[in-house]
């Protein structure tokens, strides 16, 4: 039975287009920055709106509502300036490029079922796992965090013409297994010999699910709740050293066959359960308006910093100290609401082009205590103020003939102030960095093209 | 149909197969599917124990046209495959230079895969494509200081750990010809061509280890699941509406096959002890390009009101490109015949109704591969502990099921 749920999860992970079989760094890059211009520009304040591609996103339930074939292609960059004790710290750029695509809905009686994909590659690799040590400071919201890959595949049915429910699986990587290495001396006797090493290492699949319900009342009103689950893989660092008898120089081995066995591991690629909470209004044809309220449970929030033991033995154990595991206290993150408000008003529309002018404002305050203690993970409250602008070519049937339309292009620009803190260490003596003030400002930028079939 | 198919490409795996062929029918085409492989390997007449003898997956992918209007009509497909093991997504297990292994039987079906093509319809009867393979290596680095530093009363292990993995992208391409479009005696053939580059996944960690106050320094590189570069010309034959007869030839450049195993290379300074480390290094294989013929055959040799029962069979020789395991290395992998048979059962009607607008279909394989025994005797040179001295023989086969399910609907 196990088997038959792995095969459907997989086949489930792959339809509708492309695998996220990649790893994965702490947390998601889209719950950061967001997904699609036009809903960046709205400040996130998508759950009860979003009917394109975005709503792969934001809530697949809205994945049904596209009556026909959406492509969407973009790229945001987005820069952050975060500093520490007035240094800034040179925090890695989050850049990429963003895709979607949802399928025309597909009728079986009177229910309505929808699919796509949504997927976000990164310019500079496919994931990145950076963990540090625990007192090293670090923006728990930025830097490694957000530099992966990530894809999701969502399904949506429409039950009533007012009640859709959706899906989404989104995949990540969880790798166990490690190098055993035997080392040899370079030494009279061992001629024609080297050193050699194995691995075995294996990645296997961990899947995140993510629902969601969009309820039509009427016309003008929307409601919608999305549901998003945690995600956390913990990674394994298993590395085994056999080291032959040593000479050293003389003609008995002076330091017995000795063997190093460490095994770290790390919890990483965190990212909170989260329930979003969203109303939308769609007033007189030019004016929609959203806005989202989302509970991110940071309380689950596991300290990200490697641990684990080693373990000498053999000759070289009577030289060197063994290094036990002293487990790590964790970092007491409290759980977060998030409120998030947008606004989207037609300026201009006439028989072949219309324009749009959006505008956001999203508050995420911090989920971290204080670091008055051993730990520095670093976090501010944060406005994220947001606006765009989009552009509709209509009637594109019969200018380009090839492509029914309409044709959207939109483009965003947000700002993300994070309030400057100030923490007073308990021994500011004995911490090896001491009283921190911290703070920075991020800019997001991007433009995204969708095609209608 | 013993994969002589880049010449067919015809079904939800043609991206796969021959970019080009994407347009072979502007239907679209969805295919989901489970396998089962089992392998046997032997040493000295003796089994090797496997981690895993037996692997399973899913397949799954779809083609289809872009739904573009006028002049761009059916002229534009896409088409997207997945390879996915059921387990994992990438098994590595790269055993010390001097274990007996298969080195190539043993990489298959290792890692997922996932393929993506596009194809466009230049010319009338000429179909070109290009696509994908998309994988990731591993980098970065371990970090592994067991430093110790106060804290709280206690010493605590501080690492670092940091990994990068980077995106690998294998281009592949083909073509598809219809000549009857031009010569109309040659209506029933198609010619295909396909061209894959190499790919290997790149794992490269370096890992420092702090042995009190001294750094041991460990970096390993290896080439995993090495793929050769390959072409393959191909041509099908529909001699009726029912009979369809592909061959094929790869030529596969395995000249340029990067073993697996570890290169390490050691680094540790002690004060006034003269120790040095020997770093692992490895012998280049020699290994040798290959030509690989493959045949097959598709019947539909039931017709009834409700079902077709169609039957394929096929043959390739996949002649190993290993040498004579003289040295260090002991690669056992021999000459291959891969025999294949298949049934498919395509539905047109269930429990009444006409479904033959989706063309729903059951399709089956069995795929047995014999692996023929090699016999490697060892230089003077190599060390008596070595595992393949003085000689060694190496034997193995693999039985391969599967199942899918397909459709096809909508197109012209």
């Amino acid at each position: 039975m196990r088997r038959i749920v792995c095969f459907g999860i997989v086949v489930c992970a792959g339809i509708g287009g492309l695998l996220a079989g990649f790893e994965d760094a702490d947390a998601n890059p889209l719950d950061t920055f967001g997904f699609g211009s036009r809903w960046v520009a709205m400040g996130g304040a998508a759950t009860a709106l979003a009917d394109d591609t975005g709503a792969i996103y934001y809530n697949p339930a809205g994945v049904v509502q596209a009556d026909r074939v959406h492509f969407t292609i973009g790229y945001f960059y987005a820069d952050p300036s975060l500093k520490i004790n007035n240094y800034n710290i040179g925090e890695d750029r989050t850049s990429g490029t963003i895709a979607g695509v949802i399928t025309p809905p597909m009728k079986f009686s009177r229910f309505k079922f929808g699919g796509g994909a949504a997927i976000y590659i990164p310019d500079k690799r496919v994931a990145r796992s950076l963990a540090i040590p625990y007192d090293q400071p670090t923006f728990v919201a930025y830097g490694a965090r957000n530099q992966r890959m990530v894809a999701q595949f969502p399904f949506a049915f429409e039950i009533f013409p007012w009640l859709s429910v959706g899906g989404a699986i989104s995949m990540f990587v969880k790798t166990g297994g490690g190098p055993n290495f035997l080392l040899r001396e370079n030494r009279p006797g061992n001629e024609g010999l080297w050193s050699e090493g194995s691995i075995s290492a294996t990645q296997k699949g961990a899947f995140f699910p993510t629902a969601g319900l969009l309820v039509h009342p009427n016309k003008w009103l929307h409601i919608g709740f999305c549901y998003k689950a945690k995600n956390e893989i913990l990674y394994k660092v298993p590395l085994k050293v056999t080291i032959e008898p040593l000479y050293v120089g003389a003609k008995i081995p002076l330091i017995g066959e000795s063997y190093i066995d460490m095994d770290q591991h790390v919890y990483t690629f965190f990212a909170p359960e989260q329930f979003t909470f969203g109303v939308g209004l769609r007033l007189g044809g030019r004016t929609a308006i959203g806005a989202d309220l989302t509970l991110a449970r940071w309380s689950g929030f596991r300290q990200p910093a490697p641990e684990g033991a080693t373990v000498y033995s053999g000759g070289i154990a009577a030289f060197i100290p063994p290094n036990p595991n002293y487990p790590l206290p964790p970092p007491d993150f409290s759980d977060i609401v998030i409120p998030a408000l947008g606004v989207e008003y037609r300026a201009f529309s006439s028989s072949s082009w219309e324009v749009f002018v959006r505008a956001g404002y999203r508050f995420r305050p911090s989920p971290a205590p204080e670091p008055t203690g051993w730990n520095n993970f670093l976090d501010n409250d944060t406005h994220i103020f947001s606006f765009g602008l989009g552009v509709a070519m209509l009637r594109v049937e019969e200018r380009l003939r090839v492509l029914r339309g309409p044709i959207v292009a939109d483009v965003h620009f947000q700002y993300f102030l994070l309030e400057e803190n100030e923490t007073d260490k308990v021994h500011p003596v004995w911490d090896a960095y001491g009283d921190l003030r911290y703070g920075g400002r991020v800019v997001n930028s991007g433009l995204t093209l969708t095609l209608c079939f | 149909m013993g994969g002589a198919f880049c010449a067919v490409a015809d079904d939800f795996t043609g991206g796969y197969y021959n970019p080009g062929g994407l347009l072979t029918t502007a239907k679209t085409r969805v295919g989901v599917g489970y396998f089962y492989s089992k392998l046997s390997l032997q040493q000295n007449g003796a089994d090797i124990p496997l981690d895993r003898s037996h692997r399973d997956g899913a397949i799954l992918g779809f083609a289809f046209t872009l739904p573009f209007l006028d002049a761009l009509k059916d002229k534009i497909a896409f088409g997207y495959n997945l390879f996915q093991p059921i387990d994992y997504v990438m098994d590595i297990s790269v055993p010390q230079p001097s274990t007996p292994q298969f080195v190539l039987l043993d990489s298959y079906t290792k890692a997922n895969i996932m393929h993506i093509a596009l194809a466009v319809d230049v010319y009338d009867g000429i179909a070109i494509g290009g696509g994908a393979h998309f994988t990731s290596d591993l980098g970065g680095s371990l970090d592994l200081k067991p430093g110790i530093r106060g804290m709280q009363g206690t010493n605590v292990i501080m690492t670092t750990v940091d990994q990068d993995a980077q995106p690998i992208i294998a281009p592949t391409a083909g073509a598809m010809l219809s000549p009857g479009r031009w010569y109309a005696p040659l209506e029933r053939l198609t010619i295909g061509f396909v061209w894959r580059d190499r790919y290997y996944l790149d794992l490269n960690i370096p890992v420092t280890i702090l042995l009190g106050s001294i750094p041991l320094r460990l970096d390993f590189t290896s080439k995993l699941v090495y793929t050769p570069r390959s072409y393959t010309l191909g041509a099908a034959y529909r001699f009726s509406e029912d009979l369809l007869v592909a061959a094929e030839v790869s030529y596969n450049e395995w000249s340029a096959f990067l073993a697996p195993s570890l290169k390490i290379a050691t680094d540790i300074k002690i004060p006034l002890i003269p120790l040095e480390l020997l770093p692992g290094v490895i012998e280049d294989p020699h290994f040798s390009d290959t030509w690989t013929p493959r045949v097959g055959f598709e019947y539909r040799g039931i017709r009834k009101e409700a079902y077709n029962l169609v039957f394929r069979g096929g043959y390739a020789y996949d002649p190993s490109p290993v040498p004579e395991q003289t040295g260090w290395s002991n690669f056992l992998d021999g000459n291959k015949h891969i025999f294949s048979t298949g049934v498919g059962v395509e539905l047109k009607r269930v429990l009444g109704k006409d479904v033959s607008g989706a063309s729903p279909a059951l399709q089956t394989v069995l795929q047995y591969q014999w692996i023929q025994k090699t016999r490697h005797a060892k230089a003077p040179s190599v060390r008596s502990f070595n595992p393949g001295y003085p000689t060694i023989t190496g034997e193995a086969e693999s039985l391969f099921l599967g199942i899918a399910v397909t459709m096809e609907y909508g197109g012209t």
